[in-house]
């Protein structure tokens, strides 16, 4: 399995769902300030909650309209000794993470991921860390798999 | 082996009360109105309420002293600490990165040291394990059980005589002529002297106000130039400091190697000694500031897993200060095995790669310009140069970006604000690599390459800009050979 993979479908599902959740945190916060306004009658409050109202609605449509342009430009090749994910059209960007240098992988699902049935990677090297979005659980197996396989083959990638 | 569990050395307590004086302070200070009411409502002299509580406060520090113990067994090292929340650590020896062991002056007749010992855990507070104060004894049995257990069992009798290893030596201490030269061309004095500068137009703005109504054009003269002198004084005295600083910072530095292990020493007032196995740096660099360039000056760090070394915040572990540049690679080769034994002919980039660098910086440097014209207007225009100190920086850049693949090693050269650093990284060390390119440089067939490096806690991104884009798939193509 070396030809690059999209993220599963569903991932667009999960942004969405994100999406809409932060929106309604930023709203949310907008409401109470003007929930305390009537209260207190304190005249920043408003600005404060207009401002996150604006944020709300900007991060909305920014993040509904991005979903189609991060599932296209976002792919993930699993080869037999290295992780390469590739994202960005405008800013294109290849990364390599060569499996020997892998020091843990961590498969972790959130309530939105779960209910899509999906899993987050996290890959970490001695230095830095990688995020995979989703990946159905197969994926998720056949990456630890191949990861302790190698851990046993390689000795020398101490730090 | 000893496996009983051995106490901090007692003058610790006054350590661990210097290391505390601000919440000490604030506390007598916070404490100074209530005590004194208190104090005087019981009918006891307040100096007496006062002694109470630095008497407890002393006491504090001695049960963090009585708690605070440590063990060295066979294979691991524990310490234990902490009065309520009870810490124990523990440090297998062959996790060990480095030793670092630092000796105040008037801690040399007593034998006493401050040792930390850093393992390649990302702990973010500081090293993982710090025995404030010890004999010189403890260090030596740590690093004997440490080289001891790399090494095929020696036998028991033997391990005195290991103390002192006399094979595969090799030694090296600063020139004094060369140290005075790298004192002298520390990049490090121009914010000084800039601060020094600020406080002189301070002065200057201020004195005229005063002098305006009273005092005749003669005197104003003479004022300006006893000003002068002040400024002059304050760039002498600036340089003076950052000499001196540097001065007695690498005051004596040596390196030595035995038995795979590297061991710095420098300092003047302060002894400061690291231990680290040579296997465990992952990359070497070779940095030079423009004025050092021009002296044929070099300077050799190492890049590991520990924030051991130079500077608490840089993570930079010295091995070479100062060496003239065509003598590194002699130097160094003794002690690093796998470093390269001359320097290489590295590529560089096409001069029309440049103008990318030049603009970048100039793009920059704009964020400064404009705020200043659009707020100060005509006087705005003084901040011009800053565009071109800015394209200077973008073309020095250029100029010193290279690389070159050497058998298992990945060399890589940048240039930032006015200093060169050449990365030696061997292949097994790069973590995780990246190609980045944007729309427009399909176009112009260039890209970047990025590789990471551990670093002290943290991960050092090595990048080379707009190089040509077959050049870049070459090299990432490199870096994917397991």
């Amino acid at each position: 399995m070396n030809e690059s993979n999209h993220l599963p479908a569903q991932i667009k599902t999960v942004w969405r769902i994100s999406a809409i959740f932060n929106t309604l945190l930023s709203a949310g916060v907008g409401v109470a300030g003007v929930i305390i306004h009537y209260f207190f009658n304190y005249q920043w409050l408003l600005y404060a909650a207009g401002f996150f109202f604006v944020v709300a609605i900007i991060d909305f449509v920014v993040e509904m309209s991005l979903v189609p342009y991060r599932y296209s430009f976002w792919l993930y090749t699993l080869s037999d000794d290295a992780v390469e994910l590739r994202s960005g059209f405008i800013f294109r960007k290849l990364v390599s993470i060569p499996i020997a240098r892998v020091q843990d992988v961590t498969l972790s699902a959130g309530p939105i991921l779960q209910s899509q049935k999906l899993q987050e990677v996290r890959i970490t090297t001695a230095s830095t860390s990688h995020k995979i979005d989703g990946v159905k659980p197969e994926v998720g197996e056949q990456l630890r798999k191949q990861i302790m396989k190698l851990a046993v083959e390689v000795r020398n990638n101490d730090v | 082996m000893t496996s009983n569990q051995q106490h901090l050395n007692p003058l610790s307590i006054i350590y661990f009360i210097f290391r505390h004086s601000w919440d000490t302070l604030l506390l007598l200070i916070i404490g100074s109105g209530p005590i004194t009411r208190w104090s005087t409502a019981i009918g006891i002299a307040p100096l007496l309420g006062f002694s109470v509580l630095v008497l407890l406060i002393i006491l504090w520090h001695t049960v963090r002293y009585l708690c605070f113990t440590f063990e060295i067994d066979s294979d691991m090292l524990t310490i234990n600490s902490g009065i309520f929340v009870k810490r124990h650590t523990h440090i297998p020896y062959t996790r060990i990165q480095t030793i670092q062991h630092t000796q105040w002056f008037f801690l040399v007749p007593f034998h006493l040291e401050k040792l930390q010992i850093e393992t390649a855990g990302h702990d973010e507070h500081g090293p993982e394990a710090v025995l404030p104060l010890v004999n010189e004894r403890v260090r030596a049995e740590i690093e004997r059980q440490r080289t001891g257990n790399a090494e095929p069992a020696p036998a028991a009798e033997h391990l005195t005589e290991q103390l002192k290893p006399i094979p595969e030596h090799a030694d090296y201490e600063i020139n004094p002529h060369e140290l005075n030269i790298f004192a002298l061309t520390s990049l490090g004095v121009f914010p000084i002297i800039g601060a020094g500068f600020a406080v002189y137009g301070k002065i200057q703005e201020a004195i005229p106000q005063k002098l305006i109504d009273s005092l005749t054009a003669k005197l104003i003269h003479q004022s300006a130039i006893i000003l002068g002198a002040i400024g002059l004084l304050i760039v002498i005295i600036s340089i003076a400091g950052s000499y001196l600083t540097i001065v007695q910072k690498y005051y004596r530095f040596r390196l030595n190697s035995t038995n795979d292990q590297l061991k710095t020493e420098q300092g003047l007032f302060q002894r400061n000694s690291v231990t680290i196995p040579i296997a465990r740096i992952q990359a070497l660099r070779i940095k030079q500031n423009v004025i050092r360039q021009w002296c044929h000056i070099s300077t050799v760090q190492a890049l590991a897993a520990s924030s051991a070394g130079d500077d608490e915040k840089s993570n930079d572990l010295m091995i070479l200060p100062v060496v003239k540049t065509d003598r590194v690679f002699d130097t160094l080769h003794p002690f690093v095995n796998w470093a390269p034994t001359h320097f290489s002919q590295l590529d560089h980039l096409a001069k029309r790669a440049y103008w990318y660098f030049i603009r970048n910086a100039t793009l920059i440097s704009l964020v400064i310009v404009l705020p200043c014209l659009y707020l100060f207007k005509l006087w705005g225009l003084l901040s011009l140069p800053v565009v071109v100190i800015a394209a200077l920086m973008g073309w020095y850049s250029a100029a010193n970006t290279g690389w070159k693949i050497v058998n298992d090693q990945l060399i890589l050269q940048d240039g930032h604000f006015f200093t060169r650093s050449q990365y030696v990284i061997p292949h097994k060390n790069i973590q995780s690599f990246l190609f980045v390119q944007s729309i427009w440089m399909t176009h112009t067939k260039l890209a970047h390459i990025r590789v990471n490096v551990r670093h002290g806690n943290g991960n050092q991104l090595i990048e080379i800009r707009y190089l040509p884009e077959a050049v870049g798939q070459q090299i990432f193509e490199w870096l994917k050979i397991r």
